[in-house]
């Protein structure tokens, strides 16, 4: 069996080679050359062999049981299982050593070689540091949608999260930065919601009554979503946005160890010990310290309650949360601004109930939690406000019980 | 690493054997006797025809793949395809201090690149030059003094000009004709026309700054063990044109046939602040004698180093990415150590520390440790800063009794005893002095046995010496790695005071902690701390009695038998005064009660008596 190619045979053209006088006279003899020709064409042989010698130079024809050379030229340290498509990886093996030390490298190793997945933590973000707190100021607007006009209220108001709008009129230019809930049914066939826009990103000076137009988001807004009217602006005090700057908040003092500038944590389903090895001779850039911390990821329907996915392995992946508030401001609605962290955004409002306690269903939109981010949104305020006296309030742990 | 491949049989017999069968298995020969004196002979003539082309193929088909390849051609084609330069020969440096007068009292006298100096060693003679422009400073009014750093060689010339080939193509590449040259001195210059100004061309192995008009040329090895200059064709650096002159200066090295010298002549005429100073106005003394020198890189070093030198891609990240990095840039490195500062002890983030050993020697020049940290600096990410440190040197002692028979041999018992001692401090010698890399107890014990036929048996342990001249002037703090598990109360340093009458001793307690006695009664107690498990020794406001400069030896007991090596530290053959004999035909009485009467305290206690 031969797997040349039929133009590169000897064989075919044994006739031809000799001349025609030896051919008449000893057809054996021609019979047997043919026959020889036949034995070095078969594959493993030496013509053979050295016919098909360019295709070993190339990655895409090499046989397989050659690419180990190609990874002893190229990526000698990679392990032996790297990814699914050898031949792929190793053409595009540079791309991975020169961006080593990255996340992306990292993210790159653990797809390919465990495939898994890895995020990351960086403790010196948590470090207490003098001076470090962010003031912000906002704006919290009422918005009027004339429902005789759409099609569907704002039911999805995170849609409008990080969005930057329009004033018809004015031209004024600002970007939300939350969307309050729908709560409030103030009169019929009119919806009111609350805008709260980062301050600092108002340019321009917009009017009551203008309509708004969303010029520019990270979300696809349905045209029927548009009939937007400010109804009344609404200036908020400064604020701190969380307690990082605070020695009672969540920052953590440098303790030389995990808390400082030169570690990192790879957090991932697998076991540390599968990946560090390999971490520390391909990735892990020297001077730094890595830690591997195993995260439980689970998967769940977007609309799900707290506690009827009871626990992970001791984890509970979902909080349900009875919330007291602070009586004064249970006047009128409350209303959740939306959360953002880096893995979780949370969709869904906060329900107030007659017997003065509001219930807050968190859940996320993205397939996975991470129970770790749980315990960092119960370390982290959340900001409400009254849609009654516009006034902004500060919901922390201390008013939720799990 | 892979072994090569064999694609086609090559057993003359077996290919002639599958011959016959493939003939046999076509229908048109079904009925041949393949084993008949004329098909016979043809048969054989076929078969000679397919082991040679056999050859030839697998020959080929190794020669494709840097790993299987044989031929340096081919290897070096191959790590040309990695960007991978391989290591030229090396020369050996050395340092000497240069003292000249001069009644007109110049403020300096250079001393120019390529002055040379004269040495012998094994009755063959060396020439070293200076490879840069250096200064002897005025230390007074007329006298001038300064250390000089010479390397194995004398400076040669190849030129050329540039021509134009064919079809309007010009000459691009230029082979120097001389082979073991030390590329890191190669200088390329340029005249547009011979005897015009010139230029100083640079080299280069990083394109990311170069532009067309940038006065650039590249280094390859090629065909032959030469070394071929080439330029970026006017795109990845100026091309030169028709009728330029290049001449290329390099030093033509022994390699490593230059070490260990260490007697220089000067025999050059130095001319300064146009004066001529003849050889004889000058006096040479050896600062340090000649290391570093290497062969060029082999077949089998270039396997090992070119994947290695693709993954790091010219950046520093991980430990492996210093250690190539370092090696290939610094030829005269014989051995390293690398480690992330999270390892160092106590932990210091953000820094990578790199223990550098040369070829002959133990410590390079603080000069040239500046110049590797400077180098790594570019090389690593910024915010992580390189600090190369000397190696920590571990002496190895063999604590020994060796039982032999003297009646089988005519040796004395001193002369077992010395032969034991230098073979052992030859083989320890041999296992040592490369990082990371450990001792094992069992091989060496087995060595010993081996060393003459007389020897019948031994009791063996190893201690371990750190050796340190304390301040005798100021309280100090000094700590010691030893790589390797402390055995409890095992720790101990002896020394005599300044007035050689009192007897000084360091011990540990057992329970981490140092005490100072002075004749026997307790000194100074908690003189530092002892970290068993962490081999690590911590003397805190040491300011021993004793003369200045009184070198300490501060040893220890492993727990393990296999020593080991980590971070600085470095395993060097120590003291072999521990090894004892005797004749076990003279002898009479247990081995141990023998061992009881010849042996110190702190040697029964290592051998476990």
């Amino acid at each position: 069996m031969s797997y040349l190619n039929e133009n590169k045979k000897l064989s075919i053209i044994t006739q031809r080679l000799i001349p025609e006088h030896i051919r008449f006279k000893h057809p054996n003899f021609v019979a047997f050359v043919e026959g020889f020709f036949k034995y070095l064409e078969e594959d493993g042989n030496p013509y053979s062999v050295v016919t098909n010698i360019l295709r070993t130079a190339d990655i895409d024809k090499v046989a397989d049981e050659y690419l180990v050379y190609y990874r002893l030229q190229y990526a000698a340290s990679i392990p032996e299982r790297i990814s699914n498509d050898f031949r792929f990886f190793i053409k595009n093996v540079q791309k991975l050593f020169r961006s080593r030390g990255t996340e992306a490298s990292f993210e790159f190793y653990f797809d390919h070689v465990f495939s898994s997945s890895v995020e990351f933590y960086y403790p010196e973000s948590d470090i207490l540091k003098l001076s470090s707190a962010k003031w912000e100021k906002s704006q919290y607007w009422t918005i009027v949608q004339d429902i005789e006009n759409d099609a569907q209220y704002l039911d999805e108001q995170i849609l409008y999260v990080d969005a930057k709008i329009q004033g018809d009129t004015s031209g004024a230019i600002a970007f939300t930065k939350g969307v309050g809930a729908f709560e409030t049914f103030p009169t019929s066939g009119v919806y009111v919601y609350g805008f709260e826009i980062d301050e600092k990103s108002i340019q321009g000076e917009f009017t009551n009554g203008e309509d708004l137009t969303v010029i520019e988001s990270e979300n696809t807004i349905p045209t029927s979503y548009t009939h937007l009217t400010i109804d009344t602006q609404y200036e908020w005090p400064g604020t701190y946005p969380d307690t990082r700057h605070q020695t009672s908040g969540r920052s953590k003092l440098r303790d030389n160890y995990y808390y400082q500038e030169f570690s990192y944590v790879l957090q991932s389903p697998l076991s540390a010990d599968v990946y560090f090895p390999y971490m520390k001779q391909f990735l892990h850039p020297a001077g730094y310290l890595m830690f591997g911390e195993v995260v439980i990821i689970s998967e769940v329907p977007e609309q799900g309650y707290g506690p009827e996915f009871g626990t992970i392995i001791g984890y509970r992946p979902f909080v349900y949360a009875k919330v007291d508030p602070d009586p004064d401001h249970i006047l009128g609605e409350l209303h959740a601004s939306y959360k953002h962290n880096r893995f979780i955004r949370y969709t869904q409002p906060w329900d107030m109930h007659t017997n003065g306690e509001a219930e807050a269903n968190k859940h996320t939109n993205t397939k996975g939690i991470m129970v770790r981010y749980i315990k960092d949104w119960l370390e982290t305020p959340i900001s409400f406000f009254d849609t009654n006296s516009a006034e902004k309030m500060v919901l922390t742990a201390s008013h939720v019980t799990l | 690493m892979a072994s090569n491949i064999a694609v086609t049989e090559l057993d003359f017999a077996t290919i002639k054997q599958n011959i016959k069968t493939f003939l046999r298995g076509q229908s048109e020969f079904t009925d041949f006797d393949f084993d008949g004196s004329a098909i016979s002979v043809l048969i054989d003539a076929l078969a000679y025809a397919a082991h040679i082309t056999a050859v030839q193929a697998n020959m080929s088909f190794n020669e494709i793949f840097l790993d299987s390849a044989t031929l340096r051609n081919s290897v070096i084609s191959r790590a040309k395809e990695l960007n991978y330069l391989p290591r030229s020969e090396t020369a050996a440096q050395a340092t000497v201090n240069m003292v000249v007068a001069d009644v007109n009292d110049p403020s300096s006298i250079n001393v120019p690149k390529g002055t040379k100096f004269s040495s012998t060693i094994d009755n063959e003679t060396y020439i070293f030059s200076t490879v840069t422009d250096q200064v002897l400073a005025r230390v007074t009014a007329g006298n001038y003094a300064g250390d000089v750093t010479v390397y194995q060689g004398e400076y040669q010339q190849s030129t050329f000009t540039v021509t134009s080939i064919i079809d309007g193509v010009i000459q691009n590449k230029f082979v120097i004709q001389d082979t073991n040259i030390d590329t890191r001195f190669l200088t390329v210059d340029i005249e547009d026309t011979k005897g015009a100004s010139s230029f100083s061309w640079v080299i280069t192995d990083d394109i990311t700054d170069v532009s067309s008009a940038s006065l650039t040329f590249y280094l390859q090895e090629v065909e032959n063990e030469h070394f071929e200059i080439y330029f970026g064709a006017g795109l990845i650096g100026k091309q030169p044109v028709v009728g330029n002159y290049i001449t290329t200066d390099y030093l033509v090295t022994a390699g490593v046939d230059g070490n260990l010298v260490n007697n220089f002549t000067l025999i050059s005429t130095i001319s300064s602040n146009e004066v001529n100073y003849t050889p004889n106005l000058f006096t040479v003394t050896t600062v340090d004698k000649s290391f570093g020198g290497r062969a060029r890189e082999s077949i089998a070093e270039i396997k090992v180093m070119a994947p290695k030198y693709y993954e790091t891609q010219g950046r520093a990240v991980t430990v492996d990415d210093y250690k190539v990095i370092m090696l290939k840039q610094f030829p005269e490195i014989e051995t390293l150590s690398v480690w992330g500062g999270e390892e160092e002890i106590p932990a210091q983030f953000g820094k990578v520390f790199i223990s550098v050993k040369p070829i002959y020697g133990t410590t390079f020049p603080p000069t040239t440790l500046d110049e590797m940290e400077i180098y790594m600096q570019r090389k690593n990410i910024v915010g992580v800063t390189s600090e190369i440190v000397s190696p920590q040197l571990i002496y190895v002692n063999i604590i020994s009794v060796v039982k032999f028979d003297g009646q089988s041999t005519t040796q004395t018992e001193g002369q077992i005893r010395s032969l034991i001692q230098t073979t052992m401090f030859d083989y320890i010698d041999n296992q040592s002095e490369v990082f990371d890399q450990g001792i094992d107890f069992s091989p060496t014990i087995s060595k010993i046995d081996t060393i003459h036929d007389s020897i019948e048996s031994n009791i063996t342990a190893f201690s371990l010496s750190h050796k340190f001249i304390p301040s005798t002037t100021v309280n100090n703090d000094y700590q010691f790695d030893y790589a390797n598990v402390i055995d409890p109360s095992s720790v101990v340093s002896t020394w005599a005071g300044v007035d050689t009458t009192t007897a000084w001793e360091l011990k540990d307690d057992g329970l981490g902690i140092l005490h100072i006695y002075k004749d026997g009664i307790l000194f100074l107690s908690n003189a530092g701390g002892v970290d068993y498990a962490g081999g690590i020794i911590n003397l805190s406001n040491f300011l021993p009695d004793v003369a200045t400069n009184t070198t300490f030896s501060l040893t220890v007991s492993p727990i393990s038998n296999d020593l080991l090596s980590r971070r600085r530290a470095l395993l060097v053959a120590g003291d072999m005064t521990g090894i004892n004999v005797y004749d076990s035909s003279k002898v009479g009485g247990s081995f141990e009660a023998i061992l009881f009467n010849d042996l110190t305290d702190a040697q029964k206690a290592a051998l476990g008596l």
